[in-house]
């Protein structure tokens, strides 16, 4: 099979001092990766559980106690009691769940199963899936973002974005390229998370902002890194986590250049392999082209079609002449004038032709008058 | 495009509204505000989103662009004119337009415009809009 080259689109570099581009560089094939939110989902739920630390309940709480049952004949439950006497302790239940004082049901162990595996190809195939989801308008807005200011998606600055070093510069670049608007909207956005989180470091929620992924960090991490939502990571460890929070594709990515050039280098593309990620090839999507009318209407499919069915009616339904006049008329062809001459003898004369043959009528008595006092006067 | 697109997007997403059991979606180009392929400015790579321009006159048509220079540019996604005439030849334009680019919109939005401008013409003359009572309201009175 003839391999076909095909055009890979171009992505505007935006200038990150003057105004307008500086240039342009060739879409990584990452950015065409087949889109799965199924693996983006089943990976993150995994990746997140990751983070986890073990907790668990002391061993010994409600166990340290050398209470035993008093047994039958004592008109007492048969729950193991404190032996001795003299404090308010003795004789209290003890051990069981319901028992004040006692162990809790099964308590937790150190040793749940808190961390999950997860097979690196799916993950890079999640990471790619993310990465591909970031650069489709569509799917960047239902995440959330507000890039309706924004030229294009995937976002690509200047490599001078790199040697930033005031979050001031970081503002006015964000707002120059149209980004700012995605930072106001977590800014508004920070609310008081509900629950007992609020008391375990965890007191406020906000959105997600934009992710700027560099490649090198030359100050850019400390320019933007206390704006609100907004996230740095650096090139070489992409994590899916935040290429899609929560699980959701499409997260905002702003990427430098030297960074966005790179990814081809780590992902690779559909014919080369990745030069950084052993033996690894992009996955392919199965389905070449997802535009389901353009298949249909294609001249192929419709060249193979059968040219549609059409169903003649072999019966018709009886109609009641005696209901339907059109029908009494093909039966009866005099029905049309006796029903005409019906409708005559009954049906009086309108308003106005009344007033019509009253005139007239009129007109005639006068002429007769007239024509009368003439003869007279003659 | 669209139609993986809108497997990806009809679950969940932002501009969904999800209340006493009925989904309704806010996003530019979403007609009727429902959460359908159809509908949906989202998924669909053609879209048109009729709004009032301001809040007394005006309507602002705007048209998903499907050159292929504006896509994966959300700046440019919509193109917007503002028809400023009468009822009458604000229809004709945007059923003009529609013919060609989506002719199963045409009815949803000439009842549009309409209700735009009926509301806009309320608010002109600074009149409240008459609320319709529900039948059971009307019968408790």
């Amino acid at each position: 099979m003839v391999s076909v080259a095909v055009a890979r689109p171009l992505v505007s570099v935006f200038s990150v001092e003057g105004e307008g581009t500086e240039g342009e560089v060739a879409l990584p094939a990452v950015f065409t990766a087949p889109i799965r939110s199924d693996v983006v989902r089943s990976v993150h739920t995994r990746m997140a559980l990751n983070k986890r630390q073990p907790y668990a309940v002391s061993t010994k709480a409600g166990m340290q106690s050398s209470a035993e049952s008093w047994g039958t004949g004592r008109a007492v439950a048969r729950i193991p009691r404190v032996p001795g006497g003299g404090t308010h302790r003795a004789g209290q239940g003890a051990f069981g769940n319901m028992c004040r004082g006692g162990r809790r049901f099964a308590p937790t162990k150190i040793w749940r199963r808190w961390h999950r595996k997860i097979t690196k190809n799916e993950k890079r195939y999640a990471v790619a899936s993310a990465l591909a989801a970031s650069a489709l308008t569509s799917l960047v807005m239902a995440r959330g973002h507000r890039i309706e200011r924004v030229s294009e998606v995937p976002l690509v600055i200047g490599d001078q974005a790199q040697t930033m070093k005031k979050t001031k510069a970081a503002v006015a670049l964000l707002e120059k390229i149209g980004a700012y608007e995605d930072v106001i909207k977590v800014k508004e956005s920070k609310k008081l998370r509900a629950g007992k989180g609020k008391l375990r470091n965890r007191r406020y929620t906000q959105r997600r902002g934009p992710l700027i992924i560099y490649e090198k960090d030359e100050g850019i991490v400390k320019a933007f890194r206390n704006l609100p939502g907004v996230e740095l990571c650096r090139m070489d460890s992409l994590n899916l986590l935040q290429l899609a929070p929560g699980g959701h594709l499409g997260r905002f990515c702003i990427w430098t250049k030297s960074a966005f050039e790179k990814l081809d280098e780590i992902f690779g593309t559909f014919t080369q392999p990745s030069q950084q990620k052993k033996d690894y090839t992009l996955p392919k999507s199965i389905l070449t082209n997802c535009d389901i009318n353009r298949i249909i209407n294609s001249d192929e499919v419709q060249s193979v079609l059968r040219p549609k069915i059409i169903q003649k009616r072999t019966s018709t339904k009886k109609k009641n002449p005696l209901k339907n006049k059109n029908e009494m008329f093909k039966l009866n062809p005099y029905s049309r004038i006796l029903l005409k001459e019906a409708r005559e003898a009954s049906s009086k004369p309108s308003q106005k032709k009344q007033k019509r043959l009253l005139r007239r009528k009129n007109k005639e008595v006068k002429k007769i008058g007239q024509e009368y006092r003439k003869s007279i006067l003659s | 495009m669209s139609e993986l697109m809108w497997l990806l997007v009809k679950g969940h997403n932002a501009f969904q509204i999800r209340r006493k059991g009925v989904t309704l979606s806010t996003e530019k180009g979403n007609l009727k505000g429902i959460n359908s392929f159809k509908y949906s400015g989202l998924a669909q790579s053609k879209a048109v989103d009729i709004q009032p321009a301001t809040e007394t006159s005006g309507i602002a048509y705007s048209k998903k662009r499907t050159k292929k220079d504006a896509i994966g540019k959300p700046s440019k996604m919509f193109h917007t004119k503002t028809l400023k005439k009468g009822f009458p030849r604000c229809t004709r334009v945007v059923l003009k337009e529609l013919s060609t680019y989506r002719p199963d919109l045409k009815r949803i939005a000439i009842a549009r415009v309409s209700k735009i401008m009926a509301i806009q013409k309320m608010k002109r003359l600074g009149k409240k809009r008459k609320v319709k009572l529900g039948r059971y309201s009307r019968s408790k009175k």
